[in-house]
């Protein structure tokens, strides 16, 4: 009998199967918004095709004594109607032993993974990929680039390696400890529920600003996010001054120069504190530009990449046994883990169409699944000139989504808004 | 495409509110392309947490089940009528009711939960009154102190949640409420019993009203209350 091709979680892999439940698993969703109605047999076809060129995509979570690890799936993953909300945990009777799936909807194409295959970066590898490949099997002469895979060349090993084992860390440990952080009240929605409202903003005009006070995109969002978040703060009847923190994921690749597709990113975490006094607009800019100025260097990095991965090295962690590790590792994450946050802010950034694709593909849209806490987070996306800013939420309040919306409408930003609520009208 | 006039956010084609305030924007003049489909499914599934819910209400059903008809059983077999059974057998039903309705409520929980026990058990306490010929107590006492107990538990609840009221104020309210609950309960048992006099509740009345007028008046006047903050740093 061949042997299966299995291998080793990564270590940001490692977390994600031990707080998953029947009701709740860290997912994302990256959705390519075409022309014109997708046709499921072709996509089929499509998926076919591109699954053979992501060998750590079609892969299911196995058990073993001390550790989780992924093994080749034997089965064919088959697309389905899109239906519901989107990133549910997955179960065995739906979605077999796969750890992603492909949807159809309309004009969309989506797929979801649970985060201990890939990381935002190397999803939207793959969705690129199976979307060209699906436009090529409709007849269009689209070609495999800005991201997307030449699903007629071979993986590559580069593409399937554990990047955290293969770069130099340094002997450090940095402190992980959190303050408690502030949460916006809120009303929590029943598992399996998850309001989306996207926003499309006109990228020039967003640029133009952050450059205004000279920060980046992202942290001109993160700057907006914090600051609703500060409004809501001070709106609020019960008088918390808890810190406001937001939690940035930071893509490694480019900072390290390797181009895998499992998971390869960390975390930053930029905060203010309403207890030390009142903030302006401008000077919550400046603290993110300021902290990530600090934390977003190779060092830094480094520095909690090593810590983490030092976790896993202690022989006393590997030698317990794997119920052990997910019992202390869930009951960690459950008292800590998102509670720390105030909200999310993952941003894949300025993302490129394949050439000849550019008027098949409306727009690339990024979601991030359920929050374990009851928080409304947020991802976004930009190509051409369309920054798709996305907020997904397990609450009942809009109160975060609306005051960031209505503050750039009050900038003079065009604003136009969609979502999955439409059932509720 | 339409605007919201709170918002000022442009709204999606398929957006019939604004889902960030959900104030309705319609624009009378707009043409919806041919082809605009929503852009997200509308049809929510059947949630886990339903079926979570539903497994579980059978199974505590069941085990529920087991020992009222076993109860019922015994009571047949050794007495061969249904005696002392019937009070088990109730119980453990309306137990079920109380426990089941609330759980498959999604919103408003609490009240949900106060107001089906209270149901159930007034069910109960007229099926024992009615089984047992205890005579008419049910009426004239039992239902009129316990819907005054559980409206009082409401209000306090209310009052609570929806912070209506701030910290000092919601505890001078809450004994005001006591100290009247405790006067109305005294007056139905004196009526009961035969008398017309209040017994026990004016010892009851008067401190509580006492020191909500105390809790008022001190978080009506500024200067005693920052005398209070000064010194005792709260």
């Amino acid at each position: 009998m061949a042997q299966k091709f299995w291998f080793k979680l990564d270590n940001a892999a490692k977390l994600y199967p031990a707080i998953a439940n029947r009701s709740w698993m860290s997912m994302f969703r990256l959705t390519a918004e075409l022309e014109e109605n997708v046709d499921p047999q072709v996509l089929q076809s499509a998926l076919d095709d591109t699954i053979r060129r992501f060998p750590t995509m079609n892969v299911r979570l196995r058990a073993g004594l001390f550790w989780y690890y992924l093994e080749e799936v034997p089965a064919r993953l088959l697309v389905r109607p899109d239906e519901g909300h989107p990133c549910m945990p997955f179960s065995s009777k739906r979605d077999g032993s796969f750890l992603f799936r492909v949807f159809y909807f309309g004009k969309r194409i989506s797929t979801e993974f649970f985060h201990v295959l890939t990381d935002a970066s190397g999803g939207l590898a793959f969705l690129k990929t199976l979307t060209v490949r699906y436009l090529q099997l409709m007849g269009h002469d689209v070609s495999f680039d800005q991201g997307a895979l030449d699903i007629t060349t071979p993986p590559t090993e580069e593409e399937t390696q554990d990047a955290f084992r293969s770069i130099d860390l340094p002997k450090v440990r940095i402190n992980r400890s959190v303050e408690k952080t502030y949460h916006i009240p809120s009303t929590p929605e029943i598992p399996h529920t998850l309001h989306i409202i996207a926003a499309s903003i006109p990228c020039d005009a967003l640029l133009q600003k952050a450059h205004e006070m000279n920060v980046t995109l992202t942290e001109y969002l993160t700057a907006l996010i914090l600051h609703s978040a500060y409004l809501c703060q001070q709106q609020d009847l019960k008088k918390h001054r808890f810190p406001l923190r937001v939690s940035v994921p930071v893509n490694l690749r480019s900072l390290y120069g390797i181009g895998t597709m499992r998971n390869f990113s960390s975390f930053v975490n930029p905060f203010i504190d309403p207890r030390l006094g009142e903030y302006t607009f401008e000077e919550i800019c400046r603290c993110v530009h300021n902290y990530m100025a600090w934390h977003c260097t190779k060092k830094q990095l480094s520095a909690a990449i090593a810590t983490n991965v030092s976790d896993e090295k202690y022989l006393v962690i590997r030698l317990a046994p794997l119920f052990l590790k997910n019992l202390v590792i869930s009951s960690v994450f459950r008292r800590s883990g998102d509670l720390h946050f105030t909200s999310t802010l993952s941003n894949i950034g300025r993302t490129g169409i394949p050439a000849g694709a550019e008027k098949l593909i409306r727009r690339f849209e990024f979601l991030l699944g359920v929050p374990y806490a009851p928080v409304c987070n947020c991802a976004c996306i930009s190509s051409g000139n369309e920054l798709r800013l996305t907020f997904s939420r397990n609450i009942h309040e809009t109160a975060l989504p609306r005051t960031l919306l209505s503050t750039l409408v009050e900038m003079g930003i065009p604003v136009t808004v969609d979502s999955n609520d439409q059932e509720d009208s | 495409m339409a605007y919201c006039v709170h918002c000022g956010v442009k709204l999606g084609l398929n957006e019939k509110q604004c889902p960030l305030c959900h104030t309705v924007s319609i624009d009378p003049h707009e043409e919806r392309p041919a082809d605009s489909a929503p852009l997200y499914p509308t049809h929510t599934p059947e949630q886990l947490l339903t079926r979570s819910k539903r497994y579980f209400l059978i199974l505590f059903g069941i085990l529920l089940l087991v020992p009222a008809l076993l109860c019922l059983l015994v009571d047949l077999l050794i007495g061969g009528a249904v005696t002392w059974s019937i009070y088990a057998f109730t119980a453990l039903v309306l137990l079920y009711i109380a426990i089941a309705v609330p759980i498959w409520v999604d919103h408003h929980k609490t009240y949900f939960s106060l107001i089906t026990g209270y149901v159930c058990l007034m069910l109960y306490l007229k099926m024992v009154e009615c089984v047992s010929d205890s005579g008419q107590w049910f009426f004239p006492i039992v239902l009129p102190g316990v819907t005054l107990l559980i409206l009082l538990t409401l209000v306090i609840t209310h009052l609570y949640r929806r912070q209506i009221l701030g910290k000092f104020t919601l505890l001078g309210a809450i004994l005001i409420l006591i100290a009247i609950v405790c006067v109305a309960v005294d007056l139905l048992l004196s009526l009961y019993t035969g008398g017309h006099m209040l017994v026990w509740s004016p010892f009851v009345f008067a401190p509580c009203l006492f020191i909500s007028l105390l809790i008022f008046f001190i978080n009506g006047n500024r200067t005693i209350r920052e005398e209070i903050r000064r010194r005792t740093h709260f």
